[in-house]
């Protein structure tokens, strides 16, 4: 297995790669606007929209290869944006951002910790709702509890995360006059209460949100798993129902719930960008949209990279878990 | 002393609007001026009386209204977007946000002209004087800057400000910038005294969007103005606050400067700026008790607020200097004046103000109301003829202009709710007439830098920032000078004499005759920028803040008057 896991992570910086080439293309082929324009202003010359050109490479040839006028009819550059941006992204140093001039990576670092809290408690709540009520479902089929957690789950499905956060603002807000703590991200080891007071209801929301599908999906598989053979057989033989449902049926329906965690992250990943512009976070969300409305290209690059490269190591750690669920599967 | 060539007038903001620009602090700054927005009557000394639908009504309140301040106590205020750096130096648009907000807060300035008064209150400077048209000097008075290291909290002198001046006209300018179209030259006589030499007798030198501009004449420590590693990330000024501490540009922490040159001011300990970027967390964190004070986006929040607190918060309105308009490009069909009239007629401002802000505004001349010295009188016959709404009118000035029904005419607007909104209503006012509008959504960044930017429109409507002095809202009908023209590509010689005429009078009173004669002329040319209508504003702030000042809009942190009453 751990061949079969290098052997995948080989391929990271392979996909990463032409990820970045694409992002590239696109960001510089689709029309949008000169950023010496953006930045000049309305009342900068023409000479000085070429000084900002200069000072942010992009007067320099696009890619390191171009076609030529003339035999070999290809023209290899010293310098060109893409090229100086991949061998500076190798060293680590993304570049810096067009509205602040700060470097790309100190102002991920910064807003990592958010991000990654925000994301990781919504998934544990997305799985821990999401399995539980679907084997509960599936358990009490056609029962009452049943069509109450199916309703939930289309439910979740259909409202928009931004409507439900906005709600879980304006409600407390206009009953009870009370709102969540302002004023940034605060780490849960110098203050758990103020974190968790930030931090738990809108993970609670997403969680929720995105646990909906994976309801639903846990449900179908359960109920295919509870009519199997050798699940009579356990129940026959007189073991415990919790026994018969986790250790039987839970764990041979559990590579299709696997897979399905695996889609939930990016659901919860894209949530988390609404949450921290809704709850004010200074995450890498914010700093994404942020980025995006004022057209920081260098931001845009990186964290389009960024987000390639995790949703490669989830699917592999998704795959990977495969095996762990069922002893069947072998990586060689 | 001729007339000489300048630039043309875009945005000088000292506050953005509260549905900000881009994302940024401004609002932190819009929070703060909520603490100074009481109702004001209109100037007594206007001849105008400001028509229709709701007026601002209260009284005008100079800081001490409350009694003697008691020190101490922090102040809580909502920052809207974090800050992109700390460095108010270019790129341009991206230097605003924080060059305002350390303006306001850690810079101090020689002199200041509320908007209200018109009076130039001197700050550092402790005498002003004008021996000739073009030239100005300061005398300082005696001040220290923050002690950061590598300033240490040494005395400010003349070098200082001449330098500083000198280094914000290195930077491409946001807009029309007096220290590149107007400042010639400024030297330190001595340590003491300052010398601005024009380049030609400009009648708004000292005010907010010229010499005075809050943001471009911030006094910094010489020795750092070049200092690229530690100004992104530190300022250090001469004003009442001191920057402390900020994540990033967010959440910064100001605190009382011990030294400031005003004895016991400021009176609060601190101001912390908490973001909050969400307008409905942002009123949520205010109901909680989480900030002091808030700016509310209509009557409708502030009046529910008050309901929900009762006499826990004030809540106050002021006649905002932002408008909304209607800019037409100087090109067929507009290059018609009866075509531009007839669209001026087909706008209908109290439908718009019903529909847009419940009727909490005022109609919009070619000088918003909130200009109240110098706006023209309601009696005014252009003025009325300006406001009047009359279809049948329109169709037949259309029909005479040969107007051609069959064409569909692009309205541009960018993606802001209250640009996109008041797109809308001008499109159906509009098709009453028989016009065909098609709306053009933009993004924000696109709309202002190539459509806007770039005169790359038919008719466009948007929201202007607000001016601190008519200077700007006249400078806008303006013609070319040199290889640039004004947004619409609009040039009327008669409209550049009546605006040139007012900037030029030194004299007060007569200018204000020629302000309003200026306007005058802009109707009866029919300048191809039709303005709608201001908003007021509401603020709220808990009733344990006092020492508010009136009418200072986003100036109101220049006051050091604010203090907690808090047992």
């Amino acid at each position: 297995m751990t061949r079969y896991a290098l052997r995948r992570l080989s391929f990271l910086p392979i996909i990463v790669f032409f990820v970045s080439i694409l992002v590239f293309c696109l960001l510089r082929v689709l029309p949008t606007e000169d950023i010496a324009d953006v930045l000049g202003g309305q009342n900068a010359t023409q000479e000085q929209k070429e000084q900002i050109r200069e000072q942010y490479g992009l007067k320099r040839p696009i890619f390191p290869v171009s076609a030529g006028g003339s035999a070999p009819f290809i023209e290899l550059h010293r310098h060109s944006q893409y090229g100086d941006w991949l061998l500076d992204a190798v060293r680590g140093d993304f570049g810096q951002t067009y509205t602040s001039g700060k470097s790309v990576r100190e102002e991920f670092q910064r807003g990592f910790p958010a991000s990654f809290e925000i994301v990781a408690l919504s998934l544990t709540f997305s799985v821990i709702f999401g399995v539980t009520f679907g084997v509960i479902s599936a358990m009490y089929r056609n029962r009452l509890i049943d069509y109450i957690v199916r309703i939930f789950a289309v439910m979740g499905t259909s409202i928009p995360e931004f409507f439900l956060l906005s709600l879980l603002i304006i409600i407390p807000s206009y009953f009870w006059r009370y709102s969540m703590p302002v004023g940034g991200y605060v780490p849960v080891y110098e203050d758990p209460w103020t974190n968790l007071r930030l931090f738990l209801p809108a993970a609670l929301v997403i969680g929720i949100g995105a646990s909906s599908a994976l309801m639903r999906l846990v449900r179908t598989t359960m109920l295919e798993v509870l009519r199997s053979d050798y699940v009579r057989t356990a129940s026959a033989k007189g073991l415990p129902q919790h026994t018969v449902i986790i250790t039987h049926a839970l764990k041979n329906a559990g590579t299709p719930i696997a897979t399905a965690i695996g889609t939930g992250f990016i659901a919860v990943f894209a949530g988390s960008v609404i949450a921290e512009k809704i709850l004010s976070i200074h995450g890498v969300g914010l700093f994404f949209f942020t980025s995006t409305q004022s057209r920081d290209l260098p931001v845009i690059q990186f964290l389009a990279v960024y987000t390639a490269a995790v949703v490669v190591v989830i699917n592999l750690l998704v795959d990977l878990s495969y095996a762990w669920i069922d002893p069947r599967v072998k990586y060689s | 002393m001729g007339d000489n060539e300048f630039g043309l007038r875009y945005w000088q903001s000292r506050r953005l609007t509260r549905r900000r620009l881009l994302g940024t602090a401004a609002a932190g700054a819009a929070g703060v001026a909520a603490i100074s927005l009481v109702g004001c009557k209109s100037d007594s000394k206007s001849t105008s009386t400001p028509s229709s639908a709701t007026q601002p009504a209260g009284k005008v309140q100079d800081g001490t209204q409350d009694g003697p301040g008691k020190p101490g106590g922090t102040l809580r205020i909502r920052q809207g977007g974090a800050l992109p750096s700390m460095k108010p130096f270019g790129p341009s648009i991206f230097a605003l946000a924080q060059g305002l907000f350390l303006g306001l807060q850690v810079f101090d300035h020689m002199w200041y002209v509320p908007t209200d008064t018109g009076v130039t209150q001197l700050f550092l400077a402790t005498k002003l004087e004008q021996p000739d048209p073009l030239t100005i000097i300061a005398t300082l008075g005696d001040a220290v800057f923050h002690d950061k290291k590598p300033v240490n909290g040494r005395k400010v002198t003349a070098k200082d400000v001449a330098a500083s001046y000198k280094r914000f006209r290195e930077e491409i300018p946001f807009g029309y910038d007096w220290h590149h179209n107007v400042m010639d030259d400024i030297v330190a006589v001595d340590d003491h005294t300052v010398k601005i030499t024009q380049k030609f007798p400009w009648a708004w030198v000292f005010t907010s969007s010229n010499a005075g501009n809050p943001w471009t004449s911030s006094i910094l420590p010489e020795e750092i103005l070049h200092d690229d590693t530690l100004l992104p990330k530190d300022a250090i000024g001469s004003g009442p606050w001191v920057l402390a501490s900020h994540e990033n540009g967010a959440n910064v922490q100001l605190k009382k400067f011990a030294n400031f040159r005003v004895k016991s001011r400021p009176l609060l300990d601190g101001i912390d700026f908490r973001l909050i970027t969400d307008d409905v967390a942002g009123l949520a964190a205010f109901k909680a008790g989480e900030i002091d004070a808030f700016g509310f986006n209509g009557k409708t929040d502030a009046d529910d607020t008050k309901k929900a607190l009762g006499d826990k918060i004030a809540v106050a309105s002021d006649l905002q200097r932002d408008y909304m308009c209607l800019m037409l490009k100087y090109e067929p069909p507009f290059t018609d004046e009866r075509v531009r009239h007839a669209f001026n007629l087909l706008i209908d401002r109290d439908e718009a103000l019903q529909l847009l802000v419940e009727g909490s505004g005022l109609k919009a001349g070619p000088l918003p109301p909130a200009h109240k010295k110098y706006v023209l009188p309601d009696d005014d016959k252009d003025l009325q003829e300006y406001f009047r709404h009359d279809i049948a009118d329109a169709k037949k000035l259309l029909d005479a202009a040969s107007f051609d029904y069959n064409t569909e005419i692009e309205l541009k607007h960018s993606v802001r709710p209250g640009d996109a909104q008041l797109s809308q209503v001008l499109k159906s006012q509009l098709e009453r007439g028989g016009v065909k509008v098609k709306l053009v959504p933009e993004d924000l960044v696109k709309w202002f830098s190539q459509s806007l930017g770039q005169s790359n429109f038919h008719m466009t409507a948007f929201q202007h920032l607000p001016y601190e002095d008519p200077d700007l809202p006249l400078r806008f009908f303006l013609g070319a000078e040199g290889e640039r023209k004004n947004f619409m590509q609009y040039q009327d010689p008669k409209v550049d004499e009546a605006v040139l005429a007012a900037a030029k009078e030194l004299d007060e009173t007569a200018r204000i005759a020629k302000v309003r004669q200026a306007q005058k002329v802009i109707i009866q040319q029919w300048a191809p920028m039709l303005n709608i209508y201001s908003e007021i504003g509401y603020g709220a702030r808990y009733s344990y803040v006092k020492g508010a000042i009136t009418g200072r809009g986003s100036l109101g942190t220049f006051n050091t008057t604010t203090w907690l009453d808090k047992a």
